[in-house]
């Protein structure tokens, strides 16, 4: 094409062009056009963004400063900026920085808050009290909540953010004067700071007590915080917004579920993308409270693929992430068999012999939980514990060895084990002393132990029944232990449970002798 | 021969169409097949003194337009031109006016294509020498002839040598000494040669003489000639603008007896409200380039200020009784329109005569004072940004305002039309004065009374409102609700007419609405709209039409804006809102653009969600507008619709349209299509291109042509700088770079460099090179869209394999720093921020310094 031509296509007035001369028209066109190219901006920013992500530092999205300010204010204001950033803040300055909190002059204001917030971020002896007493944190909310210059927000909600890592009572203040609902909604505030400030803040009162908790969860705290996660720029952000979070599904009484449901893959999700054993931590902890009740919840977890890496987790050299990653698991072992056949397939039941002689008591404790957990499924899984000649042996001596506490639940792991087991797995676990484990168990002191131990014997005793027809094997072998006549002597046990318990087997197998 | 008179003679003066248009025909065929002959055949039947005057003077006017028509002179042989040029000439003596005029405008036909060619230099000095002619016919014929040459020169902007304007210059002069019919044609000659007059009038000598000549006929007692003589002076000035300082007072002599003369008094004032404007835009100008200012012609202006000022405001003291339209050209109208030149030109020297002329005449006896204080203070507000005029108008606004309620209509009016103007350009003076409640309450009474004091507060109130949008304190939000309130009782009004007023109305309105911060008070108004909506359709005529209208931009602008609050689609409202639109197009049985608008807005508030209604939306509604493409209006809604519907999406849901880019291009490539549809063509197909991704692979290509044939285009329009079309230009060369743009994003994903586009960089930086020089101002939308799209090549072809130089040559490139540094001066914004970080980023990336710190 010759230039004459092409220009021909762009270059003619025609006719039909005629002026705008609507106004409104011509409002509209401009504003169109502005919010037009703004998103196309923006979806060209995230491919950009996209691109360059691992390489490059991302740019801030939004200045705290907005471009809209005068010229010179906004100079100003940046260069005070950097001036206190440098600044110590002592207590002796509270006055002068109270006197600027109430200023009208946009500098002044700056100048208070940016003063106040530094002199509560000290790591220790914040005058908190001193902010309270001096009717701070409505002034503070007020900012927070009509000024326009997202930096004074940002600077407004950090100095009430450390207010809030005070004492109950102190964080109480600012519960009063609607600080959680405002808290919430700082959470999605466009501008970055801004939120991960309202993330610090949730995180801080959350952890506070389970009320303050709650009072979040109801105003709407937890989608927020998933969509920052969601969108987090980095993985800091990502660590707090994981605190923060945990915080709020954390604590007993357990929150409702309603609440919280929707943070349950997100938690799954960072488990198997990040490495920091904080966060980790935290997001496990966290799982773990919701990993506990139904089994839609458990397929929730399972479903999101985080099992494997749970599992992995189990090897970590930190215990304060391994006992909540374990009873995780312990948890989704509590669901259907296609739930737990699915985790025992994932290699869960290697790691178990290590955590059983593990060093720790509550790590020792939750291993045996977990076994409990399975062994109280179907016959099939208690086969897979049973026949693990490691994890027996472990349990054995644990039972026989190890502290009341861990006694308690390995019996509960073994004594499941006798419900659904099948004949043969109770054959194996008879041959390889289980009646002189449970006969030292039931010379022991622990009723609560001797409780399970006698529910199991009485249903070995069934299975018996059932294996031999009319020469139980098993009741010629506990007579000849002198197990039966212990029982006998148990009758007399003053707790009814043991009483009963015992009862129940003498009047099975043999003349139940009348108290009377 | 004969049938050629007979085909002149058909194709003019023939009774049937059918006859006309078929000679007409046979003319063409006859002047493509055969064109010596066809314009040899034109000329003798010019000439044939045989034959009626009235077939003469058709030959001649065909000869003329063949002449002109592009260019048709250039296609004949030399002997057969040197021979009609001698029948024309022949021709200028003639004692028939008509032939004598036609012949003239032949010649400077022919002129005007070979004098800048130089190819026929005579013809100047033969009609030169003839303007000294002893005969007085051949003498006006040279001089007509003159002027009809500077004329033709002028309308087809060419320009011929120094040598031959002073050639012309001197045949001009030599014609305002002669007989008043020459004269005047000589004035009239001077006032078109002036366009290529610039190096002659370099020579003071000649200046000086022309000057003098001018003058004297300024001061003639002939009114014709004075009233010549005087409106060449206007444009005679800007040709002299750059020694006005030698000629003001001689300027000004010559002209202040004529600016009391009611005949004079309206085109005196012009040529010095002209030389006024001439100093604000060269101020303007420079402040845009940071070019030099010379003071000189300001310092010149105020030696001759006072007595100025003071003709002009007493011209304004001229009031008609009877006058109804206030805004009529008048000699008061004239003389505002001065005073406003003057005093932005003087700035705060000459304020002083103002304030002391509006204290003066404010409180006095007359009306005919009253009103012309307040228009005198009027015209100096026409000034955005002075302190001074924000501080005088603070303490005068409470005094304007009692005048609205002056016992004269007509002061009432002016002083509406004050108050409009300080809102305009100082709102805050209203805004944050003490009593602005008070004032914006009484602002609001006059909405509901005479028509023309609705239209001055109306005006005056919609200003206030343009200023709630820099509002970042929020303190004019207690406004909003009662404005709105108060447009729509104007929205309500029977009594005007036409719509005019109600689309004012309706520009307040969604002023106010786009400073609304809260969704659920957007929603409020969104369902009033809705209701309105379907009320509107039993109003009638301007007001059905212009309500309307405005209720469907101020449903789109409630959704943008609540795109723009981040609010989450509720998709009863979406359906809602759809149906009311669908409704809309079914009532009226056909779509427009105010209708796609808000579909639009919808689409993007409703992201996602929108996929339930695209089916029904494109099959139903938009494909009707897509095809109307001769409507440009709802042709372009209906692209750009179509453009931020793709958008609103993702691809999976918009794929199984994609085709639609096909057509799109065949309509940037159909000459039918409107071009300025074709710059929201652009955006379509860019926005298209962005979310398809390698989808659009296929057409790369073809968009690409389209996209080099738009930058041939636009620099072929920048070496030819025709202003009057700078606006079309500067709108194509955004959209071309747009689409650019989101052609990068597009095809080069996941880090792998998409070769054809690689090789198109060039291409893209010859057209950059070529349009973003400093001398063009070019806007600041095209330096960030140039930069960015200069960065994005840059970071997605380091990685193309040996030619890693390439990406670093082009980021250090002259071309690139250049334009960095014009984006430097407006980094308060912060896109513009980002952009610089950007730079300096892969300035980094290069181990290279960083460009800014």
């Amino acid at each position: 094409m010759q230039p004459q031509n092409q220009f021909s296509l762009f270059g003619n007035v025609q006719t039909n062009e005629t002026e705008q001369n609507s106004e409104v028209k011509k409002k509209r066109e401009e504003f169109a056009t502005e919010i037009r190219s703004r998103e196309r901006n923006n979806i060209i920013n995230n491919k950009r963004l996209a691109q360059n992500n691992q390489t490059q530092k991302l740019p801030e999205s939004q200045t705290l400063i907005p471009t809209n300010l005068p010229q010179e204010l906004q100079i100003a204001l940046k260069n005070q900026q950097e001036v206190l950033q440098k600044r110590q803040f002592t207590f002796d300055d509270f006055p002068d920085v109270l006197q600027k909190i109430y200023s009208t002059d946009i500098l002044q204001l700056h100048y208070g808050v940016t003063g106040l917030r530094k002199m509560l971020s000290v790591e220790s002896g914040a005058p908190i009290q001193q902010v309270i007493d001096a009717n701070l944190v409505p002034k503070l909310i007020d900012i927070i909540q009509k000024e326009q210059i997202p930096q004074l927000v940002l600077e407004a909600a950090w100095a009430l953010t450390n207010v809030a890592s005070g004492t109950t009572q102190q964080t109480q203040s600012i519960i009063d004067k609607g600080g959680i609902y405002l808290f919430v909604k700082l959470l999605s505030s466009q501008y970055k700071d801004i939120a991960e400030q309202a993330v610090w803040a949730i995180g801080n009162i959350a952890g506070d007590c389970t009320q303050y908790r709650d009072l979040i969860l109801r105003v709407g705290g937890v989608d927020p915080l998933i969509a920052i996660m969601q969108n987090a720029p980095s993985k800091n952000t990502i660590k707090h917004c994981t605190w923060s979070l945990s915080n709020l599904c954390r604590g007993k009484p357990i929150p409702e579920f309603k609440y919280v449901k929707n943070a349950l893959p997100v938690f799954c999700k960072v488990i198997i993308d990040d490495t920091d054993p904080e966060v980790l931590t935290d997001a496990c902890w966290a799982l773990s409270y919701l990993s506990d009740g139904d089994n839609s919840r458990l397929q929730t977890v399972i479903d999101s693929q985080v099992v494997p890496t749970l599992i992995r987790l189990l090897d970590h050299s930190s215990l304060q992430l391994v006992i909540p990653t374990i009873r995780i698991l312990g948890n989704v072992v509590t669901g259907d068999e296609a739930q737990t056949t699915y985790v025992l397939s994932q290699g869960l039941l290697q790691k178990i012999p290590k955590l059983l002689s593990h060093d720790k008591k509550s790590m020792r404790r939750e291993a045996c939980w977990t076994i409990s957990n399975i062994t109280a499924g179907s016959s099939n899984q208690v086969s897979q514990v049973v026949r693990d000649s490691a994890i027996l042996e472990k349990l054995f001596t644990l039972m026989t060895t190890d502290v009341e506490e861990i006694v308690r639940e390995a019996t509960w792991a073994i004594s499941n084990s006798t419900k659904h087991g099948s004949n043969q797995d109770i054959q194996l676990l008879v041959s390889k002393g289980l009646f002189n484990v449970f006969k030292q168990l039931l010379e022991g002191d622990d009723t609560q132990t001797m409780t399970v131990v006698l529910e199991a014997l009485f249903n070995v005793l069934k299975r018996g029944d059932q294996d031999f027809k009319d020469d139980n094997y098993y009741l010629t072998q506990l007579e000849q232990m002198g197990v039966i006549s212990k029982i006998e002597q148990l009758q007399k046990h003053q707790n009814q449970s043991i009483y009963q318990k015992c009862f129940n087997i003498l009047e099975q197998y043999y003349e139940a002798e009348s108290e009377l | 021969m004969q049938e050629f008179v007979e085909l002149i003679q058909a194709a003019f003066f023939g009774k049937e169409n059918n006859q006309r248009s078929q000679a007409e025909q046979q003319l063409v065929n006859l002047k493509h097949q055969l064109p010596n002959e066809f314009f040899q055949n034109c000329s003798s039947v010019f000439i044939s003194t045989q034959l009626d005057s009235q077939t003469r003077v058709a030959a001649g006017t065909l000869l003329q337009r063949c002449i002109s028509y592009e260019q048709g002179w250039l296609t004949i042989g030399l002997d057969v031109k040197r021979k009609i040029k001698d029948e024309l000439l022949s021709q200028l003596i003639s004692s028939d006016q008509n032939i004598k005029k036609s012949a003239a405008s032949c010649l400077s036909g022919i002129c005007a294509i070979e004098l800048p060619r130089q190819e026929w230099p005579e013809i100047i000095s033969i009609l030169v020498q003839n303007t000294r002619h002893e005969s007085i016919e051949i003498k006006k014929a040279a001089t007509i002839t003159l002027g009809y040459i500077c004329e033709a020169l002028k309308n087809q902007k060419q320009s011929i040598d120094k040598t031959e304007s002073e050639k012309v210059l001197y045949g001009i002069c030599m014609g305002l000494q002669g007989e008043k019919q020459i004269r005047l044609i000589s004035i009239r000659a001077l006032k078109d040669s002036l366009q290529f007059m610039d190096q002659v009038l370099i020579q003071q000598q000649v200046r000086d003489h022309v000057t003098k000549l001018l003058v004297e006929s300024a001061i003639s007692q002939d009114s014709e000639i004075r009233l010549a003589a005087l409106e060449c002076l206007i444009d005679y000035t800007k040709s002299i603008f750059d020694y006005l300082e030698q000629y003001i007072t001689v300027l000004w002599s010559c002209t202040q007896e004529s600016i009391f003369h009611k005949d004079f008094a309206i085109v005196t004032m012009e040529i010095w409200q002209s030389i006024a404007s001439e100093i604000n835009e060269r101020q303007t100008v420079s402040n845009r380039t940071n070019l030099g200012f010379r003071k000189t012609q300001k310092e010149a202006l105020q030696l001759v200020a006072q007595q100025l000022i003071q003709a002009v405001l007493q011209n304004l003291l001229i009031s008609d009784e009877d006058e109804e339209d206030d805004e009529e050209q008048g000699i008061q109208e004239a003389a505002y329109k001065a005073a406003s030149s003057i005093s932005e030109a003087l700035g705060n020297i000459c304020y002083q005569l103002y304030l002391r002329f509006v204290e003066n005449t404010l409180q006095s006896q007359e009306w005919q004072n009253r009103k012309a204080s307040l228009l005198a203070f009027s015209s100096m507000v026409e000034t955005a940004d002075v302190l001074e005029l924000f501080q005088f108008s603070n303490s005068a606004i409470g005094e304007f305002i009692k005048k609205l309620a002056d016992s004269h209509k007509q002061v009432k009016y002016a002083a509406g039309r004050v108050i409009t103007r300080i809102a305009e350009n100082y709102p805050l003076v209203i805004l944050k004065h003490q009593f602005a409640d008070d004032y914006i309450n009484q602002f609001s009474q006059f909405l509901q009374g005479n028509n023309k004091l609705t239209k001055y507060l109306l005006w005056t109130l919609v200003n206030l409102t343009e200023a709630f949008r820099d509002d970042t304190n929020n303190q004019f939000c207690k406004y909003y609700d009662f404005l709105i309130t108060q447009f729509a009782t104007v929205i309500g009004r029977q009594d005007f007419q036409d719509g005019s007023l109600l689309d004012i109305a309706w520009v307040g309105i969604i002023n106010c609405l786009q400073c609304i911060k809260e969704p659920q008070t957007i929603k409020k108004y969104l369902s009033a709209f809705g209701q309105q909506m379907v009320a509107v359709y039993s109003q009638i005529g301007w007001q059905k039409e212009a309500n309307i209208s405005g209720l469907l931009s101020a449903i789109h602008i409630c959704f943008l804006r609540l795109v723009v609050l981040g609010d989450q689609c509720d998709i009863q409202l979406m359906n809602n809102f759809y149906s009311l639109i669908v409704d809309y197009f079914k009532k009226i049985q056909t779509v427009t653009q105010d209708g796609f608008y808000a579909i639009s807005a919808i689409a993007q508030y409703s992201k996602i969600n929108f996929k339930s209604l695209l089916d029904d939306f494109m099959q139903n509604y938009l494909e009707i507008g897509l095809q109307k493409k001769l409507e440009i209006e709802t042709f372009k809604g209906a692209i750009l619709c179509l453009a931020d519907i793709a958008r609103s999406l993702q691809f999976k849901e918009f794929s199984k349209y994609l085709k639609i880019l096909e057509y799109l291009i065949a309509c940037v490539n159909d000459s039918q299509v409107n071009r300025v549809a074709k710059i929201a063509l652009f955006i379509c197909i860019a926005d298209i291109v962005l979310i398809a991704e390698h989808e659009a692979e296929p057409y790369f290509q073809a968009i690409w042509q389209l996209v080099k044939s738009g930058f041939t285009a636009s620099i072929y329009f920048t070496q030819n700088k025709d202003m009057a079309q700078l606006e079309y230009y500067e709108n194509l060369n955004d959209a071309l770079l747009n689409c650019y743009l989101c052609m990068l994003h597009a095809y080069n994903l996941n880090k792998i460099p998409y070769i054809p586009l690689y090789q198109t960089i060039p291409d893209f930086c010859m057209f950059i090179q070529a349009t973003s020089d400093k001398s063009l101002t070019p806007t600041v939308e095209y330096i960030r869209l140039s930069v960015t799209c200069l960065l994005d090549c840059v970071s997605y072809y380091k990685q193309v394999q040996g030619q890693e130089n390439m990406s670093q040559k082009l980021l250090t490139s002259p071309l690139l720093i250049s334009l960095l540094d014009m984006l430097k001066q407006y980094s308060n914004q912060s896109e513009n921020q980002q952009l610089i970080m950007l730079a300096n980023d892969l300035f980094k990336s290069f181990q290279l310094p960083q460009y800014l710190n």
